[in-house]
C-alpha cells in the first residue's frame, strides 16, 4: 500500500513541478496543463509496473483512478486562482487593503462588464462571430461542454440555469 | 488481489451516484453537497459490509485504499458539481447563442440576457454566505480567513508570474 502512495505522490509532484515551470518558461498555460495529465496518465502505470510484483492490473488501475482524480483536484484549484470570479473580486479587496466601499468594486466587477469581457474573449478566440451586429456561435467544443453541463444540472436539480424561477 | 476492491468501488460509486441524483432531484438541491458526501460513503459501507457477509475477502490495507479512493471521488464530484450548481458565466453566454439559434444574439437581447443573470451578486452573496466576506455600511471586507487564502493564492501567481487580471 505504501508503495502504491508513495509511487502516486512522487508522479504528482513532477507533473505539478513540469506545470510550473513550463508557465514560467512559456507561459502557455494549457501546455503545461496537457503535460502534467499526460506525465499522470502514463507515468504512473509504468512506474508502478516496475516497482509490484507480481503486476496486478486492477491494482494499477484502482492507482490510477486516485492519481487522476487529484491531478482533477490540482487542476480546479490552479484554475480557481487563475480565472475563478470569486477569487478575482476577494484579490481585488486584498489591493485595496481589505477593504472597500461596494460601489467602488461594483465599478470593476457587475454584469454589463463582466460579460461584455467574456464575449469579447470568445471573440477574440473566434469562438463567437459579429456579423450584422448580431453575435453567432462558432464553437462545437462550447456547445458540447453547454449541452453537458445543461444535462447534468437537468439530472440533478431539474433545471436549465441557476436564474431560473422555482 | 485488488480485483475484489476494483468491483466494490465500481458497485459503491454506482449505488452513490444513483442515490445522490434521486435525493437531488427530490430536494431540488438542497443539501446538494452535503448528501453528496452522505450517499458515497454511505454506499461504501453497506457495499463492504455486503461483501464480508457474501464471504468476499477484503483486507485492512484494501479498505484502507478504497476510503482514499472514494473519498478523492466525492471531492472530484463536489467540484463538478460546482459549476453544475453555478452556472459559469461563459457557458451562460453560449447557451444564450445556442438559444438564439442562425439569426444570432442583437446587442438589446445581450441586455436582457445581462439583466436576467445576475452573476455578480450571486457571487457577493455566495462569499457573504462562506464567511469569506463581510458587508458593514456599504463597505465591503475580507475576512482572518481569505486575506490568508489570498496571501496563499499570492504566493502561487507570484511562482507562476501571472499576472492579475481584473473583471
Amino acid at each position: 500500500m505504501m508503495t502504491i502512495f508513495t509511487t502516486i505522490v512522487i508522479i504528482l509532484v513532477i507533473a505539478a513541478a513540469c506545470d510550473v515551470m513550463i508557465a514560467r518558461l512559456s507561459g502557455r498555460r494549457l501546455l503545461g496543463y496537457m503535460a502534467s495529465f499526460l506525465i499522470t496518465l502514463i507515468g504512473l502505470p509504468l512506474a508502478l509496473a516496475s516497482v509490484i510484483s507480481p503486476v496486478d492490473i486492477y491494482a494499477i488501475v484502482v492507482a490510477l483512478g486516485i492519481a487522476l482524480m487529484w491531478w482533477f483536484i490540482y487542476l480546479n484549484l490552479v484554475q480557481a486562482v487563475e480565472s475563478s470570479l470569486r477569487i478575482r473580486m476577494l484579490r481585488e479587496i486584498d489591493a485595496e487593503g481589505g477593504s472597500v466601499d461596494i460601489d467602488k468594486l461594483k465599478l470593476i466587477y457587475n454584469d454589463d462588464r463582466l460579460i461584455r469581457i467574456r464575449l469579447k474573449r470568445l471573440e477574440d478566440g473566434g469562438a463567437v462571430r459579429l456579423k450584422d451586429g448580431r453575435h453567432h456561435l462558432n464553437s462545437g467544443k462550447l456547445e458540447k461542454a453547454a449541452h453537458f453541463f445543461t444535462a447534468l444540472k437537468r439530472l440533478l436539480l431539474n433545471r436549465r440555469s441557476q436564474f431560473d424561477v422555482q | 488481489m485488488y480485483q475484489n476492491v476494483f468491483f466494490l468501488l465500481l458497485l459503491s460509486i454506482v449505488i452513490g451516484l444513483c442515490l445522490h441524483v434521486f435525493s437531488s432531484r427530490r430536494r431540488h438541491g438542497k443539501g446538494i453537497y452535503k448528501m453528496a458526501i452522505l450517499l458515497l460513503n454511505g454506499s461504501l459501507f453497506v457495499v463492504t459490509g455486503l461483501f464480508f457477509l457474501t464471504g468476499i475477502d477484503l483486507t485492512i490495507e484494501q479498505l484502507v485504499i478504497a476510503v482514499v479512493f472514494i473519498e478523492s471521488f466525492v471531492a472530484v464530484y463536489c467540484l463538478i458539481l460546482i459549476g453544475v450548481v453555478h452556472d459559469s458565466p461563459t457557458l451562460a453566454i453560449v447557451k444564450a447563442l445556442m438559444a438564439a439559434g442562425p439569426k444570432g444574439l442583437s446587442d438589446q437581447e445581450l441586455d436582457s440576457f445581462i439583466k436576467a443573470h445576475p452573476f455578480v451578486g450571486a457571487r457577493l452573496e455566495a462569499l457573504q454566505t462562506t464567511g469569506d466576506v463581510v458587508v458593514r455600511e456599504g463597505v465591503i471586507s475580507l475576512t482572518t480567513r481569505s486575506q490568508w487564502i489570498v496571501r496563499i493564492l499570492s504566493v502561487y501567481t507570484r511562482l507562476l508570474r501571472i499576472d492579475r487580471e481584473r473583471g
